[in-house]
């Protein structure tokens, strides 16, 4: 997980502290998936920020004639009310990306903490936690998703509070396997020995060796909170009147836009979903490959090996 | 809001292994294949298929006496004394043939048909329409057809004086009682006598009246209900019978419809014109009269500062209602008049009060600001602020599913901006809107008005003190809280009346009451929808045979279709 | 031994901690359900009559405790009252003959899902660094991101409407009944391809990437060079050595998977019309008929619980691992 990029025999052996974060990004973006991804999530990113820059205003004002296609005036064209769906799809991605992230942050946080200290402290309040987990974990999401969705007050909050307690039990059982397996090793065992504390060895000790797979489980759960909250405002559960991804499809089949033929507001904001998730996917393949130098291709392999002898 | 529709248990499928595989190899070879036969009885005839709501899957309930019964087991199969139409605002009667109030108004009775007989075979007699609102008042859990619950308070008892004489009786005189009993479906005797519990009794096979009363095919996804043997009128119905094909959601209905899967529906289709008639000029048809209900923009009057007329009528000329037909309801309706009423009062609305409220309908922002600002509701940067120092900010409650609501509530939160009003909607499911609006825990929605044949009930929905409940208990009517004591006097002496002159005079003060009062915002009258493909049949009502709505509603005019469709 | 006393011991759990949060789920939501039956009625009822809707309904006003004791003594009887929604029919009869159609739609699509994932994913694992590998997983990987109901409404819309090769709605054509008829069974099928292909479509990426990834792990294990070195054919290593070792995470996955069919196809139901369970959950949340929220929801969990525990025990036969501890 260091400079030593070439796979060795035992693939998870533990880095050295100080550079395990510098060196995971560095080999992470050496792979040309993972560098597509990360550019295409940076160009999301700045479009969400700089929404008021590209398309000035209110997103919801009625700028122009109704059910107008792509034109030079509109580039997407207007929806069904006249509004412009460039505008629309940009300040769109606010919501749905800033969901996304906080679903993600949430629940991969939630799911770190309540994980480690399972792994870590095992006994009894292993068993406790555990069930906790399991129990939700078992738990039907979609239904609970729609039950709590239509009930709570409509908004952003409601959904990323529902998206989170859905999908925290996921994370969590996966890091409590991963800190079981590395609570094992010699360096945790050295570190009990000297006297640290249990605070820090769960944080500067094991939750280092870990960061692969709690990117990884943080790049899946912004992909659910894409298109989970997608598909709840989809058939009308989030807050209709915001603009959102979601609600910007909701609001386009409500209005039949593949009957009357305005396919222009019905396919801008799905595709920028897939695209969104599609890079987070290539960021979670290349972390794939990380974590499992076996998965790695021969092509990256050669240029890790090149970049060792050069380093050396 | 549509019909909820019901669900019967089919047996489930049970598939065995062999006939799984069979049909898996075979499923590849279906991908080219045609569609199926259309739905077709025996005979060959064919059956007028109609979208009656969506629903996940069919119930078997025939009980005309709840809300639960499946279109149209009210009317279609059980049959009312008169059928009223909102389309010609005519009455005509169907299973009575005459009917009239005693002097003081306190005894209504009807003289019924001659030669109707039941489904079963047996006669149709005065004692079942006794028995019928007997049960009714009976047993409070029913609800009936129409506004007869609202009656039944007033209703002391039913009797059949003769086979064919049913006389009905009131506590105190109460002509508007009229068109609820007289459009009341009307049940058998020997039927439901022995039912046990008649607000659970599922009526699986009903005997009825009308002119299709025999269910011969149930599915969860599909039923039919086939013609009456023993119909009252000679030659009719013109067809065999009707289909109900099941569909999930609007899209999924307009679809179908498109596709010719339905003959008969009631659809709020965008851009109609060109999503549906385009698709087959010679046959598909539409017609949206603006014969409804209003849709009104209502303020909870018992809270401040929206008590003060000043601010309603602001808030009134602050909105643009073309903006609003145009934008939310793709140019179906124009803008309301000052009455509030929609066409299907037009015989009864006042001109002088519409030419005089013109003022107060019409989209002017700045005699808007000038009226607010004369009130003293002095601007502080973009909001107002009351007299007592609250900003004027309101919260703007509707169900977020309806989406021309949602759309018209954008446009008013956006048109009021220009007069310093800040509106903030909140979308929230339909029962947290019904409570939120039944319970007075609201400030703005979006609401709509009742459709009867007279303005009556319209009236005392919307201006009666005597209806509504104070804040925090539920009222289902006049939940914006409006009490007008000139209003109670008026509704009083209406009901006291059955001469329809006295009656029109009345209902020009009652306008000039509202005028005067202004207790909700009038915005649009809503469209009553309906499409229909003439494929297959002829008969139906349009803008140049306008007997009747087009659409397939629960209301008794949908019987005056039904008996004149013949096949094209 | 302890394993399995252990797993039944949690499940016990799992079971009764879902029992009560499905209690507490309708009464936590703010709003009325009386409020639903005023809504019915069109406002005209009387308060008295509200009490009596109210017991029919099945709504008591008992003190908390006292209702959920009821409320556990009838739900392990079986009985879930009656839907406020479809009215008078009990909650059981309307998840009735949705369920089939769910399980139909579910299983149909988990299978093929599971079935073509994994075996493209061996391909592309045996295929390391060519063509294949470097097409399927992007191309997987891409179906994956788009928003479900997206596709599937652009499938419904062009494969069905433009097309019309595919039907518009519903489990079966109109004009037939229920039998066990070729016509009928291929009028199933029919209805069944385009939910059923969408599904497929959108899931084989994950089931592709994990087997690939799995396999990967087992192709650099000794046993595999070893079978490869004694001179066995390139396909019996592929599939009877390193696939079937391989397959284990998988088919944790496809139990778990196989658990949540029950709630997963909502959005396929509305968008396709299909009669399942999905579709009448969230019709029952939108005219809040708290019964049959409450059973549709112990339904789904009964069943992921159930297929949890099946899974559990298949697992000590399939990883003799399990078996020692």
């Amino acid at each position: 997980m260091t400079d030593s990029a070439i796979p060795s025999a035992v693939p998870d052996r533990p880095a050295p502290q100080h550079s395990a974060g510098r060196s995971l990004v560095r080999t992470l973006f050496s792979d040309r998936k993972a560098l597509a991804g990360g550019i295409i999530l940076l160009l999301a990113a700045a479009i969400a920020l700089l929404a008021p820059v590209i398309a000035p205003g209110d997103p919801n004002d009625f700028v122009g004639r109704p059910n107008q296609p792509p034109s030079a005036a509109f580039w997407f064209g207007t929806t069904s009310s006249g509004q412009d769906v460039l505008a629309q799809t940009v300040w769109g991605s606010r919501i749905s990306l800033s969901a996304g992230l906080l679903v993600g942050i949430l629940t991969t946080a939630l799911g770190t903490l309540v994980g480690m200290i399972a792994g870590y402290v095992r006994g009894r309040t292993d068993d406790l936690l555990s069930l906790v987990v399991n129990v939700f974990l078992i738990m039907p999401s979609l239904p609970l998703l729609i039950v709590l969705a239509a009930f709570l007050p409509p908004g952003h909050a409601t959904i990323v509070l529902v998206l989170t307690v859905t999908g925290w039990a996921w994370p969590a059982r996966v890091l409590r396997a991963q800190t079981l397996a590395l609570r094992e090793k010699d360096f945790v065992i050295a570190a009990e020995m000297l006297g640290e504390s249990r605070l820090r060895i769960v944080f500067v000790e094991i939750l280092p060796n870990m960061l692969s797979i709690v990117a990884a489980s943080f790049v899946g759960s912004v992909v659910y909170g894409i298109g989970a909250q997608a598909g709840l405002e989809f058939i009308g559960l989030g807050d209709t009147s915001a603009v959102s991804w979601g609600t910007n499809l909701y609001w386009a089949a409500n209005n039949s836009s593949l009957l009357t033929g305005a396919w222009w507001t019905f396919v801008p904001s799905g595709a920028c979903i897939a695209i969104v998730a599609f890079a987070f996917s290539l960021l979670n393949y290349a972390i794939d490959e990380l974590t499992n130098p076996r998965l790695r291709s021969q092509r990256s392999l050669r240029r890790a090996m090149r970049r060792r002898r050069r380093r050396a | 809001m549509k019909t909820i529709s019901r669900h019967h248990k089919q047996g489930s499928l049970n598939l065995t292994r062999r006939s799984l595989l069979q049909a898996a190899a075979a499923a590849g070879a279906m991908a080219g294949t045609a569609r199926f036969v259309r739905a077709q009885d025996g005979s060959g005839a064919p059956l007028l298929r109609i979208g009656a709501g969506q629903a996940a899957s069919w119930v078997r309930n025939f009980n005309p006496l709840v809300p639960d019964s499946l279109f149209p087991t009210q009317y279609a199969i059980h049959e009312p004394m008169l059928v009223f139409s909102t389309a010609t605002g005519k009455t005509t009667p169907w299973l009575a043939t005459g009917w009239g109030f005693s002097d003081d108004g306190k005894r209504l009775s009807f003289t019924l048909r001659d030669g109707v007989k039941w489904s079963d075979g047996q006669p149709f007699t005065a004692r079942d329409v006794a028995f019928t609102l007997n049960l009714l008042k009976k047993n409070p859990g029913l609800s009936g057809s129409g506004g007869i619950r609202g009656v039944m308070d007033t209703m002391t008892g039913a009797a059949a004086t003769d086979d064919r004489t049913c006389t009905v009786d009131f506590s105190r005189a109460f002509t508007p009682a009229l068109y609820a009993i007289g459009q009341q479906s009307i049940v058998p005797e020997h039927v439901w006598k022995d039912v046990a519990d008649p607000v659970t009794h599922a009526n699986e096979n009903p005997v009825g009246t009308g002119p299709f009363t025999q269910v011969t095919v149930f599915k969860p996804q599909y039923w039919e209900l086939h013609r009456n043997p023993n119909y009252w009128q000679d030659g009719k119905p013109g067809i065999e019978g009707l289909a109900f094909p099941s569909y999930a959601s609007n899209d999924a209905g307009t679809l179908g419809l498109i596709n010719g899967d339905f003959e008969w529906m009631q659809l709020f289709i965008p851009d109609v014109a060109n999503t549906f008639v385009a698709r087959n000029p010679d046959h598909f048809r539409y017609w949206y009269p603006l014969i409804g209900e209003m849709v009104m923009l209502y303020a909870n009057t018992a809270t401040k500062p929206l008590d003060d007329i000043v601010l309603r009528k602001a808030i009134g000329m602050g909105v643009n209602r073309q903006q609003i037909c145009t934008v939310a309801v793709y140019d179906y309706t124009k803008p309301a008049d000052a009455t509030g009423m929609s066409d299907l009062y037009a015989q009864w609305k006042d001109p002088g009060v519409v030419e005089a409220g013109k003022q107060l309908v019409s989209h002017d922002a700045a005699k808007a600001n000038e009226m607010l600002d004369a009130a003293g509701y002095a601007r502080d940067g973009d909001v107002r602020k009351a007299p007592d120092g609250t900003p004027l900010e309101f919260e703007l409650v509707m169900p977020s599913g309806w989406s021309d609501w949602v759309q018209g509530g954008q446009i008013i939160a956006q048109n009021l901006k220009e007069i310093g009003i800040r509106v903030k909607l909140r979308g929230v499911e339909v029962t947290a809107w019904y409570d939120a609006t039944y319970k007075g825990s609201f400030q703005l929605s979006l609401g709509s008005t009742s459709i009867n044949p007279t303005p009556f009930d319209h009236f005392q929905s919307m201006m009666s003190g005597k209806v509504t409940r104070p804040v925090g208990e539920v009222a289902a009517v006049n939940w914006h809280r409006y009490g007008s004591p000139k209003i109670d006097g008026l509704l009083e002496k209406f009901a006291a009346t059955a001469d329809e002159a006295q009656q029109k005079g009345l209902a020009r003060e009652m306008q000039q009451a509202f005028l005067d009062e202004w207790p909700a915002i009038p915005l649009y009258p809503g469209p009553q929808w309906g499409e229909c493909s003439t494929a297959k049949f002829k008969g139906f009502p349009s803008a140049d045979a306008p007997y009747a709505l087009l659409g397939p509603n629960i209301s008794s005019e949908s019987l005056l279709v039904l008996t004149a469709l013949t096949p094209a | 031994m302890s394993y399995i006393a252990r797993r039944l011991g949690f499940y016990l759990v799992a079971a009764w901690a879902s029992l009560t949060l499905n209690f507490f789920l309708p009464r936590l939501m703010p709003g009325d359900p009386s409020i639903a039956i005023f809504a019915r009625f069109h406002g005209q009822l009387n308060p008295a009559a509200l009490t009596a809707m109210k017991t029919a309904y099945g709504l008591s006003d008992d003190p908390l405790p006292i209702q959920y004791v009821t409320y556990l003594a009838h739900a392990l009887r079986g009985d879930f009252g009656t839907s406020i929604s479809y009215f008078p029919a009990p909650v059981l009869d309307v998840i009735g003959s949705a369920l089939s159609w769910t399980l139909l739609l579910g299983l149909t699509a988990l299978l093929l899902s599971f079935a073509i994932g994994s075996l493209l994913g061996v391909l592309s694992a045996w295929h390391r660094g060519r063509l294949a590998d470097a097409v399927l997983p992007p191309v997987t990987m891409l179906l994956h991101s788009f928003p479900y109901f997206w596709l599937a409404t652009l499938a419904l819309y062009l494969l069905g409407f433009r097309s019309g090769w595919f039907p518009l709605r519903h489990g079966y054509d109109n004009t037939l009944q229920p039998d066990l008829t070729l016509e009928f069974l291929l009028s199933v099928a029919h209805h069944l391809a385009l939910p059923a292909l969408t599904i497929v479509a959108v899931s084989i990426g994950g089931w592709l990437l994990g087997m690939r990834n799995s396999m990967i792990g087992v192709l650099a294990e000794d046993y595999v060079t070893m079978a490869e070195a004694k001179g066995l054919t390139m396909r019996r290593v592929m599939l009877s050595y390193a696939a079937r070792n391989a397959l284990l995470p998988n088919v944790t996955a496809f139990g778990m998977s196989l658990g949540f069919i029950l709630s997963g196809s909502l959005l396929t139901e509305v968008v396709f019309s299909y009669p399942g369970m999905g579709f009448l959950l969230l019709t029952a949340v939108r005219s809040s008929d708290y019964p049959l929220i409450q059973g549709l929801f112990l339904l789904i969990t009964a069943a992921v619980l159930t297929a949890n525990l099946v899974v559990d025990l298949l697992y000590i036969r399939l990883d003799p691992r399990v078996r020692m501890q």
